[in-house]
């Protein structure tokens, strides 16, 4: 294959460029930073096209080369394939493979045998194998002699720099294999899962060993069961038979007290030869006796008591007369209240206080009462007085003039409201024995009467005395007028000073007061007067009805201190009388209803003894007895009867015919028994539940072993892919080498042979890849070369792997500037070398300097 | 006049050993408590007999417990008659206690059960009857005459074997079988069918689809019912999930594709093509859907995409050892997969888990 021309359109920052190649070595010199590597990009763009710039990719070609000015990024490389002319045309999206364009045209025409990786078909390797192969710079030639030859290789073909290499490689399937089987220390975990698969085995052995063992256990649990049952059925065969026993027992103690029963009836009947009496009967006598007993008892006790009698004499006494009638005691009722009324009139008018100014009255008149002549002569006086003070008031200077003499009260009206309210009071007292509320309400009545007619009488009285007054002027008429007044003063004052009155309110007041006082103290008088003759009135009205309630009262010798007493003692004599009469009556009647009532009683006795045989004596015990007797009796003989039901029952229902034989069981032994070996049987079903759930924990180990076999299988399939997967790597390893390094070396050999003279050392290279020189008949390493005999090897060693990895087709190849370390000489021998290479392959040389041009 | 043909119970049986501990001690409670309502089923529903086909025990020794089990559900359905026959694995559940009435047993000779005019029949096989008993049956053929049996359906004779064509031609309506889980049926002749009722509960994921008993009802003419009755079904299903780089995406589409019940159990396989050097989600996945149904398990079947052409132009260590697993004829494709996925992250320095 072999390149004619390329047209850069736009790539990197190649633009518009075209270059045409020819056989052998074309050379090209251009300064730094023309573009060389961008140029060996290009070619590589062109036969293999790049891959698509992501977001998150690496900086890669696409987005390297990329023009920054725009344009069509892309062009063309026209070269000779198969003795064909091709042409490549590629145009680039700045992100993405699918939108790139491709055209292969062949002799001018577009045609499709190549198909995309075009550099695949062409070549028959990829990308990254062509990349390695074709460029050569100046970094990659230099060879490491310690390097094996699969980091050689592998590393040259896999571009990588770092340890991912087969010796990594098979170090961490070593590692990996390892923990499922260590070869020296048995372990791992292939030998663990072994031996937790063994030991679930010997616990599953284990567990089917109880299960083994449970047939036998389940054969003594019906043992148990069977003979439980029989026991159960001996128990209960045994508590039947004890059953029957107590129940014959039971029919044992009812003839017993059947025949306890009969021996009763008889005693008693015994007693009774002539025959118990029907109880009917003997309740009835002994209601009798009772009812005998009561009448006797009742004929004890008298209603009618002596003492009674002895007052019912005495009252009858007393009333042989008659009993006074009602009317009468309500006559003479009002009577004493009537003379109680007057004695208390009389008391009042007796009791009658004077006031105080009466009281003064009498103390000022009593030793001597003033005749009319000296109250004649009095007012006489004061009419001169009066005169004379008018005189003297009329005198220029003074007047005098004289107080109105006050009206009198009206004492008539007062007295009669007085006598009113006395005789209420006094009605009030004498009801108080009667009618308690009426002679309350008197009373009261009364008394507010006399306190409102005294008080209006003093309200009165007060009212109507009048002030006097008087003023007197002084002149010299006047004075004499004073002086007669004055002396008519003093005869005033003669006349009323004896009485106790002053003048120093002045003559005509003390004379007024006199007068006033005279005329009160007349009327006293006459008030005495008249008090004295109705007080006498009274009490002769008051003495002649108390005779004639003395006369009432002492027909009856009624002689109480006082006439309320007498009229109810009277009144309670009455009564008292009245009822010994009736209560008399009663106690004959009773005692008559007494006397048949115990002649019935005792002939009904009487009767009922003879007929029955039956002592009089003490009767009423006798009958209690029969009577007991005769329940008893019939008590016993129902009860006898429903003995005898019973037991014929007792024995129907319980089948009693045969009785049962010998003693009866020992129940507490056979159960005790049973007991135990219920116990046992417990025990054994428990043992057996308890390997039941041991033996379905077999269940669950076999689960564990299934799954620990599984594991077991995995793992061993686990390092069967392990260690097969070293084996391959290690066999391609060696195909690789048979494959690529035997005619890698041989061809680095033939290469080296065309050294020999260029470098003037012999070259060798063994099957490590390791570079080393013959000097002096001795190998020595390839360290000791010189920086450019190393890359002169190292150019040996690509072309060889040209020869080796191109198959038919060999490729160009571009060198860019790989002998920067090659001396003056070594590089014209390299000239020489690139010279004899370039007979057969295509060589595009890039050089920055002249001086390394070929 | 209804019956119910019911067979398998397995009780005691242990469960799946890829069910949880807690999973399986759950479903063997449930598996008891399904026949329990089977028994309350048939009481409430006027069934006069309930005809166990065998395997109403997981053992020829079952426990104690669950023998008392048994019986007291028998014992407590009084108006219902259980005719218990007995199969190859419950050779040793015969009944010790005191008399049920309702308890009808078989032997090894046929036994006959009348109930006006249905006859039921049925014998016990062992290995000195397993021939003999196709010539010792004898149906009236104007009874309705249903026969039980305990066996895989051959078509020769033998122990804990039926084989039909002898038993064609005999006046059976019905035939009753046990022993197979799952539930089927086919003609046995002109007359009659046979019908396996299946498991009342599916143990393990060997045992998908609806579980239950056969119902049947007699009239003038015999007509039978598959009535599902398992407390929960066992699913095993496929979930595509090509393309998808990790487990949530994986997730979704399972979701999307099985329709989940929350009473029951899955199985779900995925499979499709993924990325090749893609982590194993089926653990992953598992973890989302749990909350999905009762019980899930999720197994890794997909195929890992490896373009070998990418390879085959691939001068270095990684595509010889590519080519050489390829091209290697003692490993299977899944063991050529995985070493592959483990070499290639052994040689990219990642880690590789198998």
């Amino acid at each position: 294959m072999k390149l004619l021309s390329c047209y850069i359109e736009n790539f990197g920052k190649i633009r518009g460029e075209s270059l045409t190649f020819r056989d052998g070595l074309t050379s090209v010199c251009e300064k730094n930073g023309y573009g060389k590597t961008t140029l060996a990009a290009f070619f590589k763009a062109m036969f293999y096209g790049m891959d698509s710039s992501f977001a998150r990719t690496k900086f890669n070609d696409r987005a390297h080369y990329c023009p920054f000015g725009g344009g069509v990024f892309g062009g063309n490389v026209v070269f000779l394939y198969r003795g064909k002319t091709y042409k490549i045309e590629r145009t680039f999206d700045k992100a993405s493979e699918t939108k790139d364009t491709l055209t292969v045209y062949r002799d001018g025409v577009p045609c499709t045998e190549l198909a995309d990786p075009v550099g695949e078909a062409i070549f028959g390797i990829d990308k990254a194998s062509f990349e390695r192969t074709v460029f050569i710079t100046a970094g990659e030639v230099a060879l490491s002699s310690t390097d094996s030859i699969n980091t050689k290789l592998n590393n040259f073909l896999e571009g990588s720099d770092d340890d991912t290499n087969l010796r990594a490689a098979t170090e961490r399937l070593d590692k990996q294999i390892k923990t499922y089987k260590k070869q020296k220390l048995s372990a791992g975990l292939i030998q663990d899962e072994t031996a937790r698969g063994n030991e679930l085995k010997e616990r599953i052995a284990n567990c089917t060993a109880i299960r083994n063992g449970l047939p036998a256990k389940y054969e003594r649990l019906r043992a148990y069961e069977r003979e439980i049952k029989e026991r159960t059925d001996a128990v209960t065969a045994a508590q039947n038979e004890n059953v029957v026993r107590a129940n014959w027992e039971h029919y044992d103690k009812q003839r017993a007290e059947i025949a306890e029963s009969e021996r009763r009836i008889a005693a008693i009947q015994a007693a009774y030869p002539f025959g118990i009496p029907p109880e009917e009967e003997t309740e009835q006598a002994a209601a009798y006796a009772a009812a005998l007993e009561r009448e006797r008892a009742l004929a004890q006790k008298k209603i009618f008591t002596e003492e009674d009698a002895a007052k019912y004499a005495a009252l009858r006494e007393k009333f042989s007369a008659g009993v006074p009638a009602e009317e009468a005691l309500t006559d003479a009722q009002e009577a004493i209240g009537r003379v109680q009324a007057l004695r208390a009139e009389a008391a009042a008018l007796r009791a009658r206080q004077d006031t105080e100014k009466d009281a003064a009255l009498r103390h000022r008149f009593s030793a001597h009462a003033p005749t009319e002549q000296d109250r004649a002569k009095l007012e006489e006086a004061c009419r001169r007085y009066k005169i004379t003070d008018s005189a003297y008031e009329q005198a220029p200077d003074y007047l005098t003039a004289a107080a109105p003499a006050p009206a009198a009260p009206p004492k008539k009206a007062a007295l009669i409201a007085a006598v009113i309210a006395a005789v209420l009071l006094v009605a009030g007292v004498a009801l108080l024995f009667v009618q308690l509320i009426a002679g309350i309400v008197l009373l009261a009545l009364g008394a507010v009467g006399l306190l409102a007619d005294g008080f209006l009488y003093l309200n009165k009285k007060s009212g109507s005395r009048a002030q006097a007054g008087a003023m007197q002027t002084e002149n010299p008429e006047k004075a004499a007028i004073r002086a007669e007044r004055e002396r008519i003063a003093s005869e005033i004052g003669a006349q009323v000073m004896p009485y106790g009155y002053s003048l120093q309110n002045g003559a005509l007041y003390a004379a007024a007061a006199f007068l006033e006082d005279c005329k009160e103290y007349a009327g006293l008088q006459k008030k005495d007067e008249e008090r004295a003759a109705t007080l006498a009135q009274k009490e002769e009205r008051a003495a002649a009805m108390q005779k004639k309630l003395d006369a009432f009262f002492g027909g009856y010798g009624a002689y109480a201190d006082n006439d309320i007493r007498r009229l109810m003692q009277l009144r309670t004599d009455i009564s008292d009388f009245r009822a010994l009469q009736k209560r008399r009556e009663d106690s004959d009647a009773a005692e008559r209803s007494n006397r048949d009532a115990m002649e019935r009683a005792r002939g009904a006795l009487l009767a009922y003894c003879r007929t029955y045989h039956i002592a009089e004596e003490g009767i009423a015990q006798r009958l209690k007895t029969v009577l007991a007797d005769g329940r008893a009796l019939a008590d016993e003989t129902k009860a006898l009867q429903k003995k005898k039901v019973d037991a014929a029952t007792f024995r129907e229902s319980k089948h009693l015919t045969d009785r049962p034989a010998g003693e009866a069981a020992d129940l507490a032994e056979m159960n005790g028994m049973l007991n135990r070996l219920q116990d046992e049987k417990n025990r054994l079903s428990q043992q057996i539940a308890e390997d039941e759930r041991d033996a379905e924990r077999g269940d669950a180990l076999q689960n564990e072993l299934a799954e620990s076999e599984e594991r077991l299988a995995e793992y061993k399939r686990r390092y069967s892919v392990l260690v097969k997967t070293k084996e391959f790597l290690e066999l391609a390893d060696f195909r690789l080498k048979e494959k690529y390094v035997r005619p890698i070396r041989e061809s680095f050999l033939s290469y080296s042979a065309l050294l020999e003279r260029a470098l003037g050392e012999t070259i060798v290279i063994d099957a490590n890849f390791n570079v080393r020189f013959e000097h002096g008949g001795i190998e020595r390493s390839e360290e000791h070369l010189s920086a450019g005999q190393r890359s002169i090897c190292a150019l040996c060693f690509r072309l060889a792997l040209i020869d080796n990895m191109y198959a038919e087709e060999k490729p160009f190849l571009i060198l860019d500037d790989p002998f920067v370390n090659l001396d003056g000489e070594h590089l014209q021998k390299v000239k020489a070398l690139l010279a004899e290479l370039a007979k057969n392959m295509q060589i595009v040389y890039f050089s920055c300097h002249e001086s390394r041009m070929m | 006049m209804k019956l119910i043909h019911a067979a398998d119970i397995h009780l005691g049986s242990k469960m799946d050993s890829r069910f949880p501990a807690e999973i399986a001690a759950k479903r063997k409670e449930e598996l008891r408590n399904t026949f329990l309502r089977m028994a309350d089923y048939a009481a409430a529903n006027g069934v006069a007999a309930v005809l166990l086909a065998g395997d109403v025990f997981d053992s020829d020794m079952p426990f104690k417990k669950d023998k008392d089990f048994f019986y007291s559900v028998v014992k407590n359905h009084p108006a219902v008659d259980f005719l218990y026959l007995r199969g190859n694995h419950d050779c040793g559940g015969g009944y010790e206690g005191e008399p049920l009435p309702n308890l009808k047993t078989f032997a090894n000779t046929w036994t006959f059960y009348t109930y006006g005019k249905v006859v039921i029949g049925g014998i016990e096989t062992d290995g000195e009857n397993a021939s003999s008993l196709y010539s010792t049956l004898a149906l009236d053929k104007d009874a309705c005459n249903i026969v039980l049996l305990h066996g895989q359906i051959a078509d020769n004779t033998g122990k804990d074997k039926v084989c039909l064509k002898k038993l064609r031609g005999r006046n059976i309506d019905y035939l009753a079988l046990g022993h197979v889980h799952k539930p089927q049926a086919g003609r046995l002749d002109e007359r009659g069918e046979y019908a396996y009722c299946g498991c009342l509960e599916g143990r393990g994921f060997d045992e998908p689809g609806p579980h239950g008993f056969m119902l049947l009802e007699i009239g003038d003419t015999l007509t039978r019912t598959f009535v599902p009755f398992a407390e929960r079904e066992i699913v095993e299903t496929d979930a595509d999930i090509t393309g998808k780089a990790d487990a949530y995406a994986a997730g979704v589409a399972v979701r999307r594709e099985v329709a989940f019940d929350r009473r029951n159990l899955y199985r779900v396989n995925l499979v499709g093509e993924v990325a090749f050097d893609t982590e194993s989600m089926a653990a992953d996945v598992q973890k989302y859907l749990s909350n999905e149904c009762f019980y899930i398990s999720v197994k890794d079947r997909t195929r890992r995409a490896l373009d070998i052409a990418a390879y085959e132009k691939d001068v270095s260590l990684k595509g010889e050892f590519v080519r050489a697993v390829y091209a290697a004829g003692d490993c299977t494709e899944e063991e050529k997969q995985q070493i592959l996925r483990c070499g290639l992250r052994a040689l990219r320095g990642e880690e590789f888990d198998l």
